[in-house]
């Protein structure tokens, strides 16, 4: 029995791998594979308060990716954030949550928030599978809504995979 | 003969193909929609409900998944790993129990069991016994059940699945903190005699102030060795350092204890496979309905990060007799032997909890398939290889085989018994991120080679040829030797000849 999968990114890991088949060790490029099992979106982004212009506002996201026990991974997690939203140019680790912690180091670059992933130390399973990496920016962290209604994206890339999550800004 | 569910139209994704800058993919969308979770739908390369699913093989997995495009994943259920690593047909456990460790468990794993066994039309097993283990109150643990539920999913329906005959036990540990391991051990096996115990977990072995929590696990496991079990223990999944920075080559613990049989990773070979309709990731494994070919596990393109298979000499154990002949490293050698372990690739399992944190995201009366990964799948199905040969050492009269290392050394010291029984992986490496490059760092891992290596150890299994084999193989009676040597051995491992490794044929 097939599963078929139809899209936009699929077409391009396909072209890609078609260049690479006959290497004997090819490079395949990234694919997120179990992102948030059927009917959910791969990423998610809920805000506290959607009103525009409202601030603070505490900006949660949700991706979803291959994990191993559940673990985000080392790296980080680049946070594109709307242009049309106000982010402060510096934002305390303290203030972003990863998986309910805090972040190790918050990096802010205009509308740009980079999050430092947190390194695991303990026991682990060794199972690879799906899992979801959640990020609250809180509202400590000084986000402010744009202030026209629309649906706006933000952009999230966890190193080599990108996803992207839309906000409803209402009047 | 295999149908096709088209679940069509279903991904939007981005992907980065090239480093780049962020600020490229920053944009405002004039979507009119308001939508709190927008983004488009994901590729669902998995996770069909099990009730869409109509099988015209109710034995055979929903595989390979069709990614659109021309590109398909490569997975497995039991009956294509049956094929590929030939398990024989007249055996099935009967009469053996495996204790599957892990912690937090998951609740929904009767149900899982059961709607998996209807899926794949296996029977289902003499016993699930789950046993939630006192804790011991200790603080270190991750706290998060959902991490190890698909650990837990994976374990039982695949230990089950390839020895079906056989009970199972869930041992619970209270949380993933060392004590409790060793606590919820400690409380099980002593009650189960010549059980195979399979540990799908680990930690660098010299990591911070784990040397107390080794020592008492070491001692759990000689007393379990006393009565006649047999422990398994996965390698690891982040290559030859673990993960670690520098990329300094560490075994893991409990993979490393010489009283445990150590369970690496392999993929398909060649991964990556073009064919008239388009081209398949992660094949290899299986071909024409038998076994393909395999390299180390090193891959790169599923995940945020880099997986490799675990996989050094260890630091702290000694090399144990029954490697000498096989390897120079003067610490005891993990992997001992291997499994597949690959993502894209992987097996099928059946689970309620599909992303547990996620509201409803879990539905015990709507399960779903999963693809699974990592070194996890072979201790599970290594421990069910255990099981068949206890079974069928006892319609010879014989005792189940305890200790299982030397078990496997002793066989492959003959050259013909070792072509017969196991599949020498002799290409990839385990250095992190490197993808099976040829020119890898080797000083960041291990490359396989003709015969047991860093790697792979012995490879991966031909069941059949080797469950007959171990029926005859005397039982090693004194699982108090070697000395583990706690502590006691600091000698440099030999892993500056991983390039080429000074690793002696069998029968040698």
């Amino acid at each position: 029995m097939t599963i078929r999968v139809a899209g936009i990114c699929t077409a391009i890991v396909a072209a890609t791998a078609a260049t690479v088949a006959s290497a004997a060790t090819p490079p395949v490029q990234p694919i997120p594979i179990n992102p948030g099992g059927p009917n959910m979106p791969a990423a998610t982004a809920t805000l506290s308060d959607r009103k525009a212009g409202a601030k603070p506002v505490a900006l949660t996201i949700r991706v979803h990716y291959e994990m191993v026990c559940g673990q985000p991974g080392l790296g980080t997690a680049i946070i594109t954030i709307p242009a049309a939203a106000t982010v402060p140019r510096s934002i305390p680790a303290s203030a972003v949550l990863v998986n309910g912690k805090s972040a190790p180091a918050v990096e802010v670059n205009g509308h740009q928030v980079t999050v430092s992933m947190p390194v695991h130390r303990g026991v682990t399973c060794l199972v690879v599978g799906p899992g979801t990496l959640t990020l609250l920016l809180t509202h400590d962290a000084g986000l402010g809504n744009p202030r026209a209604a629309g649906t706006y994206a933000i952009h999230i890339r966890r190193n080599r995979l990108a996803f992207t999550a839309k906000v409803a800004i209402s009047a | 003969m295999r149908a096709r569910l088209v679940l069509a139209g279903l991904a939007t994704c981005i992907f980065v193909l090239l480093p780049g800058s962020a600020a490229a993919v920053l944009g405002r969308q004039a979507d009119t929609t308001p939508s709190l979770t927008a983004a488009g739908t994901p590729p669902h390369i998995f996770g069909p409900r099990v009730a869409t699913l109509k099988h015209s093989n109710p034995a055979a997995a929903p595989c390979p998944l069709d990614a659109g495009g021309g590109l398909f994943i490569a997975c497995y259920g039991p009956l294509e790993l049956g094929q590929a690593y030939n398990f024989p047909r007249n055996l099935d456990g009967k009469g053996q129990t495996i204790v599957i460790v892990d912690a937090y468990g998951s609740p929904d794993i009767q149900q899982d069991l059961a709607t998996f066994d209807q899926v794949f039309n296996l029977p289902a097993p003499p016993s699930l016994t789950v046993i939630n283990a006192r804790g011991t109150g200790a603080t270190d643990g991750s706290g998060a059940l959902s991490d190890w539920q698909s650990e837990t999913t994976l374990d039982v329906e695949y230990a089950h699945a390839m020895a079906p005959g056989a009970k199972i036990v869930l041992d619970v540990a209270a949380s993933d903190d060392n004590d409790d391991i060793n606590s919820a051990e400690a409380q099980v096996l002593p009650r189960y005699p010549g059980a195979i115990v399979s540990q799908s977990f680990g930690e660098d072995e010299n990591a911070p102030d784990t040397a107390n929590a080794n020592l008492a696990s070491h001692l759990i496991y000689a007393g379990a060795t006393l009565i006649g079990d047999s422990i398994l223990a996965s390698t690891g999944d982040f290559g030859a350092s673990d993960g670690n920075s520098p990329p300094v080559p560490v075994a893991a613990y409990p993979a490393s204890d010489p009283l445990v049989l150590a369970v690496g990773g392999t993929e398909g070979s060649p991964y990556v496979q073009s064919f008239s309709g388009g081209t398949i990731l992660g094949a290899g494994l299986l071909e024409n309905n038998g076994y393909g070919a395999e390299q180390v596990w090193n891959e790169t393109g599923c995940c945020a990060v880099p997986v490799a298979t675990g996989g050094a000499p260890s630091v702290i154990f000694p090399r144990p007799p029954w490697q000498n002949g096989f390897t120079t490293n003067h610490g005891r050698t993990v992997p001992d032997v291997s499994y597949n372990a690959a993502i894209l690739g992987g097996v099928v399992t059946v689970t309620s909890c599909y992303t547990p944190d996620v509201p409803n995201g879990c539905d015990p009366t709507d399960p779903f398939f999963s693809l699974i990964g990592g070194t996890s799948a072979g201790s599970p199905q290594w421990a069910a290889i255990v099981a068949l040969a206890n079974e069928a050492r006892g319609m010879r009269g014989q005792r189940g085989l305890g200790l299982v290392a030397p078990a496997l050394y002793a066989i492959a010291k003959n050259p013909h018994a070792y072509q017969q029984d196991f599949h020498d992986v002799t290409s990839g490496n385990n250095v992190l991120g490197s993808g099976n490059d040829p020119g890898a760092d080797p000083t960041q891992g291990f490359f396989a080679g003709q015969g047991f290596d860093d790697a792979t150890g012995l490879g991966t299994p031909n069941v059949a040829n080797l469950v007959s084999d171990l029926v005859s193989v005397k039982p090693f009676d004194n699982p108090g030797l070697p000395n583990p040597g706690m502590g006691g051995h600091h000698g440099k491992p030999d892993h500056w000849h991983q390039k080429h490794p000074h690793t002696a044929e069998p029968g040698a």
